[in-house]
């Protein structure tokens, strides 16, 4: 397996890919922009058994919701061929 | 094997009055469960015996008894805080889950909690069966966009305005347990003391331990 294609700190925007045999990306995400905060490392789907690195993503609530929460941020594990990198990056 | 084709109709209301999907979770669970047995996928005293176990013989003891050696034993928290599921292991608690566990820190600054927006995704083997409100459409929803809010509302969990709220939302392959604060005043008290303190709530983040105790801010 080579290495993983996104590293710490990289900024990724979360596509409407569906990557695996089941829904992983809530719709709250759906486009949002989060940053790596560590790779879990390579898991198997649950259903295909295709490999894939896993990351867990930083979100911040002012990207994602209207009249976000001060101080607070949402994480969430997505599959690497879920994410792209954002436009001019 | 099954002479019926799939998808199976199951006879829960006519027509003109369908009940309502998700009205009532437990009718389908029977159903659904009645429906694996009667296909011989499982027993009824396999689920019987799994449910039993989670409920009774697990609970949240084995959490506990995790954050407590984490509280005791600094080297073991370093080894918990960086591969959660090895750490673990070592005292023999990862289970029937295939899941990872990362554990997450809480600290004078940081408020980690935990929702699975999606399903109902939750540390089992560490913390016993999931409470019914951890599964509700409502504490999935709420959660993630109003934690402070959410926190305070139902929980009564007063998290203040300069401490950082963390909603860990989490999924299949990797679990989440909180690794609560160690309340002052507890340098005396044994491993199994520390652990009788630590709730199953504050494990999930809904409580917040060592709070009332510890000067924040």
């Amino acid at each position: 397996m080579s290495d993983p294609k996104y590293p710490v700190g990289t900024t990724v925007v979360v596509t409407d890919i569906q990557s695996g045999g089941y829904k992983r990306r809530p719709d709250y995400l759906l486009g949002a922009i989060g940053v790596v905060e560590w790779v879990h490392g390579v898991y198997p789907d649950l259903e295909t058994g295709k490999e894939r690195y896993l990351y867990h993503l930083k979100f911040n609530p002012a990207d994602v919701f209207d009249d976000p929460e001060p101080n607070a941020s949402v994480f969430l594990d997505l599959w690497e061929d879920a994410l792209r990198l954002p436009p001019n990056d | 094997m099954l002479n019926r084709e799939f998808p199976y109709r199951i006879n829960v209301g006519t027509d003109d009055h369908p009940v309502p999907i998700d009205e009532d979770p437990q009718a389908r669970a029977r159903a659904l469960q009645s429906l694996l047995v009667e296909a011989g996928y499982v027993s009824t005293d396999a689920i019987d015996a799994i449910v039993s176990a989670y409920e009774e013989d697990i609970g949240p003891m084995n959490g506990a008894e995790v954050v407590a050696k984490a509280w005791t034993d600094p080297d073991f928290k370093a080894r918990l805080l960086t591969d959660g599921t090895e750490a673990i292991d070592e005292l023999g608690y990862m289970g029937v889950e295939t899941a990872d566990v990362v554990v997450v820190e809480n600290t004078p600054t940081v408020h980690n909690v935990v929702v699975c927006t999606l399903c109902s995704c939750f540390p089992w083997e560490l913390l016993g069966l999931p409470p019914t409100w951890y599964k509700s459409p409502a504490y999935r929803a709420k959660m993630v966009k109003r934690p402070r809010r959410t926190l305070r509302e139902a929980f009564g969990a007063e998290i203040s305005e300069d401490v950082e709220i963390r909603v860990q939302d989490t999924s299949a392959e990797v679990r989440y347990l909180v690794l609560p604060q160690r309340p002052v005043g507890t340098e005396h008290l044994s491993l199994d003391e520390l652990a009788d303190l630590v709730t199953r709530d504050s494990m999930i983040g809904v409580e917040r331990m060592g709070g009332k105790h510890v000067e924040e801010g």
